[in-house]
């Protein structure tokens, strides 16, 4: 019995080593003392997955840069940046659990996400209860933030974009009537395609249809015939990559030709494949066009195609310019705790990131500029901008006011 | 190879097994409690000796899976169903490099993929020194130490002191391995919430031999029930605007009061499924279960008041491991004796053959009534705690899916056994944790397992078996505790 | 509300009630067959919408080769899937061949998800090209055409089978008496398996003319659509292939005409799912054993 146990000493002191052993202690230059863990919940699977592609592709490119650099610098010491990411599925529910694992499982600083309201408004939630900081950089339905001190954000919000795109279409089109079709089981779309109807409303375009469909549905012919049967000048439909080419090819099918707009849930690329030629010449707002980029953005911008060997859409454009403003509260904090962390990105006041130059308001929402974007044979080609009244403050801006 | 490997092992331990033939379970209880101290002593230092930066937290299980999480199968077939942004040129060669290139992050994840990710092996020699060293070492040690002595003091116990020192040391146990606010509090919770839901569903599908796929549905409505009754009533939320009630009463009164009403009203959707098992058996009842499933998550999605589909925000976040405790015992001792009264008989009765059951005497109505209103009852409850936990209730949580956990809950455990269901649904947690960082593979490897379970051990792992807990009373004592349902062993199915 | 709006939705409903109706086909097949409710019908009609994508992106077949590929490989699959995980428990339990069934069916669509990847996918612009055609002020595309068109002439050609036929004449008989075929010198075994061929090589027809119609395809296209097309089966009177039929049809009609009706009362397309729902549990309280199905009598 003993000599066995004894064997057994000697066969696992000989295994461990071999068998990679303890990991290594830190050996690169830079003298790490701690690390700083960020969460980071993307839909790596469900419906929308090409976004949390993006997302962790730009989310490892903050982090692997900032390492670089020695990692963050918090009192003269070195900590190691790490990423815990979690798969939301897209799904609210899931995203909920994810941030609860990541909150209280792996005890992570701050949480970078979720993208879409769908699940960044119920996460937005759990996050704020449990005191832990959050930006989520693509959410742009006001509830994501509101009343919550915890919850901040990168991208605009639809009370900003609604009015934008409702204003293209009645400069760009002259249109008199507008339909909607949008998503009633999920945030974003909702929250959007009411301030688009109010906003067009008060711009003098008449709502002739509002019609609502269900997540994951497929077909909309029903909706699209009462739509075409309502005569109205433009379609606005503010969804996903992947309905978007289901809708507009549903209603060109049953004969509608008038054009249809949409808002920045358009922007992933693999829309273009997607849709093909169906969708050449449609206009969408969103938040950066890589085509007409300052320096800030060119650097990012080159950085990401020379690793990933695409352009970087919006949301990893977003989801960048999030890592840098929680390093830059964390460095402004001089501390890893959550509460001190939270203090520092509500004092931000003006940031310079990829998506432009934005400015906080009282909720910590960014006041900043909208692109509007035109689909041209397989490209998004920038058209015009769009920026709230009175900004970019002073000449810090490059781009014009369009509207 | 592997049967010698087994017969060594078994030779090793036989004198092992030996001597602990018979202990009885305060025993071990103690043996593991005197670990948990001993972890919450050296547990964190002695983690860190062994290079983990955390305790582990499942026993190491969860740890041993993560370095595999890298892997990404996608590869494989994606080539042959390329979406439109992939450019195939020679499906079969991108294939086949993909597996390699799988292989190689494969054996990458057994051994060494990183300063900071350990391999596969060394993360397991590790979880097993760790385990070996904080937990089984010290149990056996105390065991075997004490074995004598409490063999002979359980003798001179009264029944209700047996039980309620049992009970005790459980409790202990629990709160001191699991109560950390963290991971293991998680878990433990979702596993009280998951026994729930099997050993109710058990009631129905296992000892009345209904076959109820909709599960989820009665767990969607206690769910909601509850959490707009202490929206409503004790919290300031977006929805509902501020309380009714002070807020301090929330908690216990408003708490219980709350997932009580979420059960009976649970319960109430329930005789939607009741009313139709008078009349239909079998496969339409099923039918019958699955579309009261499918209704329910409907319904809520069209009320707007509760934020339809978009889900209700701002649940109190008052589901802790007491709470869980107390519902999840309440609920088996429930069940339990439900089906151990003349009333079971009846139940199982209807199970075995419904006509002759109604010849006896038994009055079939009213005994599928009580044990659907039970059955959903329960899940009520459960949706009631699982919405307090998650602080965020949707309806899409109540799918399906959720439906067909319950269901592979129920047939690993067995039909018709609680400590079946009981086990089942701690086996099921800890794999599904334990899963994760596998991520879709996880959805892969527990239906293989539902498949796998139902071709060659139909019965599941303890079918119309009780598993026999030795509380090590004296033979007057413990005489009562005969199962029922082992004279029901041969007579299985249809 | 014009004629032409009408005409419309009519024609919107038939595409949708036939895509519908050529999987509750193979529902109620297998069900009249086995007694077995194939969870995981849903799913091989993903499967089958995949298959096309192989054909139709890698092998660069057009529309026609494509669909007979699709189908012929998805038979093979629905005839393995049978062997493999149906067969061993002819003789257990039938609730185990139903949670078995379910089983298939999340590891069906999980693990196309796991081995293929998330993205949706579609099938080439040259595949099917769609053209609109205005005939009396509604429009009208070929794919519409295509859809209906082909539906009905599987299901004739179904139907032909089962009634004409001496395989078919098989099908119906060991429905009728699965003990006593056997007997008769019919191999049981071979007639399930036919049976399972004509149904899913349906199925992976209707997933194919699903993505023609709605080319965003993804793994789990298949679990909301097998579902509907489930409670089309058992409204029809499951088992029944007329009936089958007919309750896809009656279905697709429920869904595109609460939308077209219901919205000016502010019923949305949520209310989709609740209704048919709501549909299957009043028929099955009405009539227990659907529109075309013959009670059973269980023997005491």
């Amino acid at each position: 019995m003993n000599k066995r146990l004894l064997t057994l000493v000697l066969v696992l002191a000989i295994i461990l080593p071999v068998f990679g052993g303890l990991p290594a202690a830190a050996q690169d230059e830079c003298d790490f003392v701690g690390e700083a863990v960020i969460g980071v919940i993307a839909p790596l699977t469900g419906d929308i997955p090409k976004v949390g592609e993006s997302t962790v592709q730009a989310a490892e490119m903050a982090v692997d840069e900032i390492n670089a650099e020695c990692g963050l610098e918090i009192d003269g010491e070195n900590y190691e940046v790490i990423i815990v990411v979690e798969d939301n599925e897209s799904k609210a529910e899931s995203s909920v659990a994810a941030a609860t694992r990541l909150i209280v499982d792996e005890e992570v600083i701050a949480i970078i996400g979720p993208q879409s309201s769908k699940q960044a408004v119920p996460t937005g939630q759990v996050a704020n209860d449990r005191e832990t900081p959050m930006i989520s950089p693509w959410s742009t339905n006001p509830n994501t933030t509101l009343d919550r001190p915890w919850v901040f954000r990168v991208a605009f919000l639809d009370p900003f974009q609604g009015p934008v795109d409702a204003n293209f279409a009645k400069e760009e089109f002259g249109a008199e009537t507008a339909a909607v079709l949008y998503d009633i089981a999920s945030d974003y779309p909702k929250g959007l395609a009411e301030n688009f109807r109010d906003a067009a409303e008060e711009a003098g375009i008449e709502i002739v249809a509002f019609e609502s469909f269900t997540t994951g549905d497929t077909d909309f012919s029903s909706q699209l015939t009462n739509i075409i049967a309502a005569e109205p000048d433009v379609i606005f439909t503010p969804q996903y990559y992947n309905e978007v080419p289901l809708i507009v090819q549903q209603a060109r099918e049953l004969g509608y030709e008038g054009p249809i707009i949409g808002s920045d849930s358009w922007g992933t690329p693999d829309l273009l494949d997607l849709c093909g030629d169906a969708c050449n010449g449609l206009f969408f707002s969103t938040h950066y066009a890589p085509d007409i980029a300052t320096d800030v953005a060119q650097t990012f911008i080159q950085a990401y195609e020379e690793r990933y060997d695409e352009r970087p859409d919006d949301v990893a454009a977003l989801t960048y310019d999030a890592f840098q403003m929680l390093f830059t509260a964390i460095e402004n904090a001089q501390s890893l705790e959550r509460e001190d962390i939270r203090d520092a990105l509500a004092s931000i006041e003006l940031f310079e990131g990829v998506t432009g130059i934005m400015s906080f308001d009282e909720q910590g929402d960014p006041i900043k500029c909208a692109v509007i974007i035109q689909i041209q044979d397989g490209e998004f080609t920038y058209y015009d901008s769009a920026c709230p009244p009175g900004f970019p403050p002073e000449d810090m801006g490059s781009e014009e006011s369009g509207s | 190879m592997l049967s010698a490997i087994r017969n060594r092992f078994s030779r090793l331990v036989a004198p092992l097994r030996e001597r602990l033939q018979g202990t009885p379970l305060l025993v071990y209880q103690l043996g593991i409690l005197g670990a948990v101290v001993i972890e919450q002593w050296v547990g964190k230092d002695f983690a860190r000796t062994l290079a983990f930066r955390k305790i582990p937290k499942l026993f190491g299980i969860v740890d041993i899976f993560e370095p595999f999480s890298n892997l990404d199968f996608s590869g494989i077939l994606g080539p042959f169903f390329p979406s439109p942004s992939m450019t195939v040129s020679n499906p079969v060669s991108q294939s086949a490099g993909a597996i390699g290139d799988l292989i190689q992050t494969f054996v990458n994840a057994l051994f060494y993929q990183g300063r900071r990710d350990p391999g596969f092996f060394s993360v397991l020699i590790r979880v097993v020194v760790y385990d070996l060293v904080i937990y089984v070492l010290p149990t056996l040690i105390i065991v075997l130490l004490l074995r004598g002595v409490i063999t002979r003091f359980l003798r001179t116990l009264p029944r209700w002191a047996n039980i309620g020192i049992h009970l005790v040391l459980f409790y202990l146990i629990i709160v001191g391995w699991g109560g950390d606010g963290g991971t293991r509090e998680l878990v433990l919770i979702f596993m009280g919430i998951n026994i729930m839901l099997s050993v109710s569903l058990n009631l129905v599908n296992g000892y009345m031999g209904e076959f109820s796929v909709g599960h989820a549905g009665f767990m969607a409505v206690g769910a909601y029930v509850s959490s707009v009754i202490t929206m409503v009533l004790f919290a300031d939320t977006r929805v509902f605007g501020p309380p009714l009630l002070p807020p301090e009463w929330g908690l216990p009164f408003g708490f219980i009061i709350a997932l009580i009403a979420g059960g009976i009203a649970a319960a109430i959707a329930g005789l939607l499924v009741a009313f139709p098992s008078f009349r239909t058996r079998g496969d339409y009842l099923a039918i019958v279960t699955l579309a009261v499933n499918f209704i329910v998550q409907g319904v809520i999605n069209n009320l707007e008041v509760v934020g339809g589909p978009r889900g209700l925000n701002g649940v109190p976040l008052w589901t802790n491991l007491n709470w869980t405790l107390l519902f999840t015992l309440i609920s088996l001792g429930l069940i339990y004796n439900l089906v151990n009264s003349t009333f079971g008989k009846g139940i199982i009765a209807v199970r075995e053959d419904e006509i002759a059951a109604e010849l006896m005497g038994v009055n079939t109505r009213r005994v599928k009534l009580v044990a659907f209103l039970v059955s959903s009852f329960i899940a009520g409850m459960a949706g009631g705690l699982f919405a307090h936990q998650l602080a965020y209730v949707n309806p899409g949580v109540f799918g399906i899916l959720k439906s067909t956990e319950v269901l592979v809950m129920v047939y690993l455990g067995g039909m018709g056994s609680i400590s079946g269901s009981v086990i089942a649904a701690v086996i099921f947690t800890i794999l599904i944790e334990a899963l994760r960082p596998l991520a879709v593979l996880k959805w892969v490897v527990v239906p293989l397992i539902l498949i796998l379970l139902m071709i060659y051990r139909p019965q599941g792992l303890f079918g119309f078996r009780e598993l026999n807990l030795n509380l090590g009373m004296s033979r007057s004592a413990s005489r009562k505790k005969i199962v029922t349902s082992e004279a029901s062993d041969a007579i299985t199915g249809d | 509300m014009d004629l032409n709006f009408l005409v419309q939705q009519f024609l919107n409903a038939l595409q949708l009630g036939s895509l519908y109706a050529l999987i509750a086909l193979g529902y109620t097949m297998v069900y009249g067959v086995l007694l077995l409710i194939n969870f995981a019908h849903g799913d091989i009609f993903m499967v089958g919408a995949f298959l096309g994508v192989f054909g139709s992106m890698v092998l660069n077949l057009p529309f026609v080769p494509t669909l007979l590929l699709s189908m012929v490989l998805t038979a093979i699959l629905g005839v393995v899937i049978e062997r493999v995980a149906y067969k061993p428990l002819r003789h257990a339990s039938r609730l185990s061949a139903v949670i078995t069934a379910l089983g298939v069916g999340l590891l069906l669509e999980n693990g196309m998800l796991a081995l293929t990847g998330a993205d949706p996918r579609n099938y080439p612009e040259n595949f099917i090209v769609t053209e609109t055609y205005d005939v009396a002020g509604f429009s009208i595309s070929n794919v519409k055409i295509l859809i209906i068109v082909l539906s009905i002439l599987l299901f004739l050609g179904l139907y032909a089978i089962v009634q004409r036929t001496k395989w078919g004449m098989a099908m119906r008989a060991i429905s009728y008496d699965k003990f006593a075929v056997p007997l008769m010198g019919v191999s049981q075994d071979q007639i399930i398996s036919l049976t399972f061929i004509l149904g899913t090589g349906l199925a992976a027809a209707a997933g194919i003319l699903w993505g023609v119609a709605f080319p965003v395809l993804n793994p789990y296209m298949g679990l909301r659509v097998g579902w509907k097309a489930f409670i089309a089966a058992v409204v029809g009177g499951i088992g029944d292939i007329r009936g089958a039929f007919l309750g896809g049809l009656l279905l697709g009609f429920v869904e595109i005409f609460v939308v077209a009706l219901g919205q000016p009362f502010g019923i949305s397309s949520t209310w989709r799912d609740p209704i048919a729902f709501a549909l299957l549990l009043i028929i099955l309280v009405v009539r227990p054993t659907g529109l075309f199905g013959v009670a059973r009598r269980q023997k005491v």
